[in-house]
């Protein structure tokens, strides 16, 4: 008995430190535009399971910052960028042009158009609301927006990039030149989930401190008897 | 090793430097010329999971750890133009820039603002550096004039008829990530960036107004209310490192 209270008092004090780190994460990138907060995987096993267990992808508050290439999505979808080989989903909007003419977002990675293919623009592209790109009045491309098919998953690669192995393009979806979609961190909470984190640890060394006590008794006990 | 010091840490490394972003701003609203910095943060922090195998456990996954506060220039934000009526003040209106000479004669960019003219007639901006276009303006010039395409034209003091003195161009960056702001409303150019010859005619190449100055692009409004989200997502960080720290006493506290 007295072997699985130490047990459960390591696994309280480990789960506070993961819970932490969660809030940690959510916190720091409170202010990350296109950030999907963590989930911390205990809270959900009674929830309803979502796309993807460990993500919030509830939309943030979009707000206005008038960039040229900054862009929200209003309603549900992706952006698809290109990393490399890869291809990733994003709803963090915040492009500017390379120096080859690309739509790059901080991290490089590249915006692509709806039938595919970077998004190669001039200095003083237009974007309408519905995603076309024209130059001096002339539509050139259209921005894709995606969202994963319903028997896809939706991973989490970081906390504004996920993975899907199959998307489909989404019928007239909304864009919002000149805005940016902030992250979905509700601050509140997540002070309650620290301040959950601290005392669940609490709890954790209690019941630690509790087993040694008793241990020490036990020993001590013996000892004297002995004696 | 403790996870949520080291991101909080992170955090709040950043938020400072969203703060020394709007402290610049705010400081410089009065500058002639002035472009606001903007701050946007990409995924500070994050658990990266291995894209070969997208079910990894993210809370076993390594620690994504770049910090990328993502400083740019609002540079096509035009600021608004206002006119001061003397007569060696130039403003651009639309996205170009006048090319100065450095002191080391290297190529420096400038958003306009008051014009000087050197001892032997150069004209320059205040602070002395030559305009690209070398205008010399005669000792008896009495009036000066610039066109909106960037003719020069002066009144001299036996004439009536205005005499040419040559032509300011207009140069124009791929992006604002291509330059680098130094002091006084100067830019200059990467390494690996070019800049591109406008002509008048182009789309948004932009018109001088003479007798006039732009003024910063910065909203005080909007600065303000940043200010407050940075100063609520910094205290927000401080308080997870307060926390990450408890863990840590509680830890230590385990053997009495």
């Amino acid at each position: 008995m007295t072997q699985g209270l130490l047990e459960l008092g390591e696994v309280l004090l480990a789960s506070s430190r993961r819970r932490l780190e969660t809030v940690s994460r959510n916190v720091a990138n409170a202010t990350t535009t296109g950030y999907k907060s963590e989930i911390d995987f205990e809270q959900l096993q009674s929830a309803e399971a979502s796309t993807d267990a460990r993500s919030n992808l509830d939309i943030g508050p979009l707000r206005q910052t008038d960039g040229r290439f900054d862009f929200a999505i209003a309603g549900d979808g992706f952006f698809q960028v290109r990393a490399g080989e890869q291809l990733l989903y994003t709803r963090a909007g915040a492009f500017h042009r390379d120096t080859e003419g690309r739509l790059a977002d901080a991290a490089g990675a590249l915006l692509q158009a709806i039938d595919g293919g970077d998004l190669f623009v001039a200095a003083d592209a237009e974007v309408s609301a519905d995603g076309v790109v024209s130059e001096r009045g002339v539509p050139i491309a259209r921005i894709g927006v995606f969202t994963p098919h319903e028997d896809a998953t939706l991973a989490r690669v970081s906390g504004i990039y996920f993975q899907t192995d199959a998307a489909l393009p989404v019928e007239n979806a909304q864009i919002r030149p000149g805005m940016l979609e902030g992250a979905n961190v509700a601050l509140a909470s997540e002070m309650l989930d620290m301040m959950t984190a601290i005392r669940g640890a609490e709890i954790g060394a209690r019941v630690v401190q509790t087993y040694d006590t008793l241990i020490g008794q036990t020993i001590s006990t013996f000892t004297r008897r002995q004696g | 090793m403790n996870g949520a010091l080291e991101i909080s840490g992170v955090g709040l490394v950043t938020q400072q430097q969203a703060l020394d972003a709007i402290a610049g701003n705010i400081a410089n609203i009065n500058t002639p010329g002035f472009k606001r910095a903007e701050v946007s943060f990409s995924d500070v922090m994050a658990r990266q999971a291995d894209p070969m195998n997208p079910r990894t456990d993210l809370a076993r996954a390594p620690l994504f750890s770049s910090v990328n506060a993502h400083v740019s220039i609002a540079l096509d934000d035009q600021g608004i133009i206002e006119s001061t009526g003397h007569q060696l003040d130039l403003a651009i209106e639309g996205r170009g820039f006048i090319e100065l000479l450095g002191p080391r004669g290297e190529i420096l960019l400038w958003r306009g603002g008051r014009l000087s003219i050197q001892e032997d007639g150069t004209l320059a901006s205040a602070d002395g550096m030559a305009l690209r276009a070398m205008i010399n303006v005669p000792t008896d010039a009495r009036e000066i004039a610039v066109g909106a395409d960037g003719s020069v034209r002066a009144i001299r003091a036996d004439a009536d008829a205005p005499v040419d003195l040559g032509r300011i161009g207009l140069v124009a960056i791929g992006s604002a990530d291509d330059v680098e702001r130094l002091d006084g409303g100067l830019y200059r150019v990467r390494e690996d960036a070019r800049v591109q010859d406008l002509t008048p005619d182009q789309d948004g190449a932009g018109a001088f107004v003479h007798g006039a100055i732009e003024r910063s692009n910065v909203d005080l409004n909007a600065e303000m209310v940043r200010l407050m989200i940075v100063q609520r997502a910094y205290s927000a960080n401080a308080q997870i490192v307060q926390a990450a720290d408890q863990l840590m006493a509680i830890a230590n506290g385990l053997r009495r």
